[in-house]
């Protein structure tokens, strides 16, 4: 009964299609029906200060990319090639410092810098450390990938230092480029470090309109150029993030291969693992320092229920978004319903929560909906979808078809075929794309601050209204709180993957 | 059978991890609560709210970040299916937008007899209640002769050209209320002009007022305005610095009340109304003040303070063209 497993199977897929398609397309509506209602004043976009301003950003945005790029593919060389013992604890860390958002990263590095002067370097050191975090982990990817009869041929003919960077990190092409794409829409759009260090931007000018009861219609005019540039940014993500892949497959480059380095690798790799460390020293002790045992354990105490929402708030929703494109990307051929998913990462969480409500507020069961946190999955899967959709994208369209082949013969059944054969052979992938949502999600505020459900409460938000008082005490012992609850989440999760890892091969 | 009962399993245990609690049946009293009142705030007075009326609050918080706009967003969004009940500002100008939007219906709470009339809505729209005023934040270690600066005009002073001086942006919070006060004044043009020249004048504009009291308390500028409860909490945390009320020799300093209203057509409405008797409790008040939270209470009449005279109403229907003046010549 084939024909019949194969009609299933594409009845189901067509509903799943469906219904992203109309997950996605309803804010969109709304949001349309949103300018429709408030009607537009067509006032100049652009005027020499905000070419100014835009300028600035794309320069702050592109120094980000270049600095975390310098520092992240440097201090992964050293990582996995002096210290590999320790590399699986080290790269965990380094997950949990995704984890933990940029204004928490901000709050240890302000006690460092202080707050006033040199905003433009502040804004840069904090993002361009921050931002090393997603590229060590697409990077360290990247160096499980490569091919290594290209680096032996490559060998014969360039010395070893000059091999590290005229061919690995071209071959790392895919990775860096991807990330650095991404990192960039991402220092475009964010508000929160630029205006900690009292750096004007174009998004904080955004902001400004916004926090100053500016209509939405007027706002999303005003966003348009850095829609443009972001759209730019994105047609890059697209083009090279098809070419990546996460099987962790191959050898890793340098804890296998012993590759000499000269002066010019050395020094690079010195600084940027001392930028690295620099940053776990400042992010993980600041926070240690700053609070005691008493202060750390009433917090705890105090805020079991936030800490178990945010857990519900990210994970639900990034294993939503997880299962949305691996089955659409797996089994659907919709180009269309492809491009859609990666939309939302253009559309700020204000405006995704505000045409959510306008949305939804006009039926009866909108009640139920915001009172049960529907909403919120909904805008945090919503949000997810581009950021899972970059990381399994390449893994997945590279499809080994003698494996779906032999798994017909195993199992006919597709969902059993799928949970039995598909997903354990694609676990890495799965779990970086949704370790990526879920990282990102752990500190989304602004459509959270919309969506949240009466009664409950998150702790990035938590820690974002008590920023108000500076680095005290309960900042410190909530940020010590969210880095040990997301690292334990975070090691347990690895090692529950490795562990499998030796039963899926 | 068994593997399709523990996948039914696993999925209903998905799905209910992906509900919360829907249900309709009320045993307990409720109430929604939306507030911009810093949380730690916020929550020991509801907390004392449920203890004496045994009423179950439901709180929505703002971030400081999101300056009340948060919150009153989703209030004008909700506002033909409403969630809260009621709403509980830090400040004015959001709520005078409410209610401009139609978010409030009228409630006089018996409570507000002693607040004057310049604090409350002429039609019970909203009732203002225990004020933060503005303040001057100095920093001791600067001026050690203990003269301190302690006008708003000081920021444009040339007298102080040489001091590092900061303000919040008058885009939002407080400081956009203050502009909107002095705009009453002065003429629209003047109002702009003057932030122009602080800013000509070694003034630097900042995020908002706990930047201002930061800098200020770490020495990285001289002094600024900003509100109580951020001046006081640097006080408290012992930093060097003085804070005095703005301008208390001549045209008196600006307080600025918090705010309640009743949410229109919302679910619980008795509720809604015995929490807003509640905040206006001479007691609810002086907590906030022991807090450190508020410094005036607006249910008073014995206080030394000289306040700036003021129409918030006026001010804010007046605001439209001043908002489009202070964007163009200060947005940053």
């Amino acid at each position: 009964m084939l024909w019949l497993d194969k009609f299933r199977k594409q009845i189901i897929f067509k509903i799943v299609t469906a219904v992203v398609l109309i997950i996605i397309l309803i804010p969109f509506f709304s949001i349309i029906d949103l300018i429709l209602k408030e009607g537009i004043t067509y006032n100049e976009i652009l005027n020499i200060r905000r070419i100014r301003l835009l300028t600035k950003s794309a320069a702050l945005s592109l120094s980000v990319v270049l600095v975390s790029l310098f520092i992240s593919f440097n201090a992964l060389i050293y990582i996995t090639k002096k210290l590999r013992k320790y590399s699986f604890f080290i790269i965990s860390a380094v997950f949990t410092l995704f984890i933990i958002s940029p204004y928490i990263h901000a709050l240890s590095w302000i006690r460092v810098f202080g707050i006033g002067g040199f905003g433009f370097f502040k804004t840069l050191a904090v993002l361009s450390t921050y931002y090393s975090t997603i590229n060590i982990l697409i990077l360290s990817a990247g160096f499980h990938n490569i091919d290594m009869s290209y680096i032996d041929s490559a060998r014969i003919y360039k010395r070893d230092g000059s091999v590290v960077y005229h061919i690995i990190f071209k071959m790392l092409k895919p990775y860096w480029i991807s990330s650095s794409a991404l990192i960039f829409i991402l220092v475009m759009s964010d508000f929160s470090i630029p205006s900690l260090f009292q750096l004007k931007t174009y998004s904080l000018e955004i902001f400004t309109y916004y926090t100053s009861g500016t209509s939405f219609s007027e706002i999303i005019y005003i966003s348009l150029p850095l829609i443009l540039i972001n759209l730019a940014a994105l047609s890059i993500l697209i083009k090279y993030s098809k070419k990546m892949e996460f099987k962790k497959r191959g050898m890793n480059l340098f804890s296998n291969y012993n590759l000499e380095y000269n002066t010019f690798n050395k020094v690079a790799v010195f600084i940027s693992s001392l930028i690295i460390a620099a940053m776990f020293l400042v992010v993980f002790l600041n926070f240690l320092d700053s609070s005691n045992f008493k202060l750390l354990y009433e917090t705890f105490n105090s805020n079991t229920e936030e800490m178990m929402y945010s857990l519900k708030a990210a994970f639900i929703p990034s294993v939503f978004s997880t299962m949305i494109v691996f089955l659409l990307e797996k089994h659907s051929n919709e180009k269309l319903t492809k491009i859609f998913i990666i939309i939302p990462i253009l559309i700020s969480g204000s405006l995704l929560g505000i045409s959510l409500i306008n949305f939804f507020s006009r039926f009866n069961i909108y009640k139920s909906l915001i009172g049960s946190g529907t909403l919120l999955y909904y805008a945090n899967t919503f949000k997810a979808l581009p950021f899972v959709y970059f990381v399994l994208k390449g893994t997945l369209e590279t499809k080994d078809e003698n494996l779906l082949k032999s798994g017909m013969i195993y199992e006919r059944n597709w969902v059993r075929r799928l949970i039995k054969i598909e997903i354990p052979y694609y676990i890495f992938p799965i779990f970086a794309g949704f370790y990526v949502g879920f990282g990102y999600l752990t500190g989304e505020i602004a459509s959270s601050i919309l969506l949240i459900p009466p009664g409950e409460q998150l702790l990035s938000l938590k820690i974002y209204s008590y920023l108000h008082y500076g680095s005290s005490g309960k900042i410190s012992a909530l940020g010590v709180i969210i880095i040990l609850f997301f690292s334990t989440i975070t090691i347990c999760l690895a090692l529950i993957i490795n562990r499998k890892r030796r039963y899926f091969r | 059978m068994k593997r399709i009962m523990i996948y039914i399993f696993v999925i209903l245990l998905f799905l209910s991890a992906c509900s919360g609690d829907i249900s309709d049946e009320k045993e307990n009293k409720e109430l929604v609560v939306y507030t911009s009142v810093d949380q730690h705030i916020a929550e020991e007075i509801l907390n004392d709210f449920e203890n004496e009326t045994g009423i179950k609050v439901l709180p929505v918080y703002d971030i400081e970040a999101s300056k009340t706009t948060g919150l009153a967003n989703r209030l004008i969004s909700e506002k033909d299916n409403p969630q809260g009940d009621v709403f509980w500002s830090s400040e004015i100008i959001m709520t005078l937008k409410l209610r401009e939007e139609g978010v409030f219906q009228p409630y006089v709470s018996e409570e507000s007899a002693n607040i004057p009339k310049s604090y409350k809505d002429k039609d019970g729209y909203w009732t203002g209640f225990g004020g933060r005023a503005r303040v001057m934040i100095v920093n001791k270690n600067i001026f050690k002769d203990g003269q301190y600066p302690s006008s708003v005009y000081d920021l444009t002073n040339e007298k102080y050209k040489d001091y590092k001086k900061a303000l919040a942006y008058p885009m939002f919070g407080t400081t956009l209320t203050h502009l909107f006060v002095m705009s009453q004044n002065w003429s629209i043009d003047e109002a702009v002009q003057y932030f122009v020249d602080a800013e000509n004048n070694n003034t630097l504009i900042v995020d908002g007022n706990s930047v201002v009291r930061d800098l200020v308390a770490s020495g990285e500028v001289d002094f600024g305005i900003t509100d109580t409860d951020d001046a006081f909490a640097a006080v408290k945390d012992g930093k060097p610095v003085e804070v005095l009320y703005l301008d208390q020799d001549s045209i008196g300093t600006l307080v600025i009340p918090n705010t309640v209203g009743l949410i229109n057509e919302c679910t619980n409405t008795e509720e809604g109304k015995v929490f807003i008797d509640y905040i206006l409790k001479k007691e609810t008040e002086d907590k906030l003040i022991e807090m450190g939270f508020i410094d005036i209470s607006l249910n008073n009449d014995e206080t030394d303070l000289k306040f700036l005279e003021c129409d918030f109403q006026e001010a804010y229907d007046n605001s439209e063209e001043l908002l489009e003046e202070i964007q163009n010549a200060l947005v940053r």
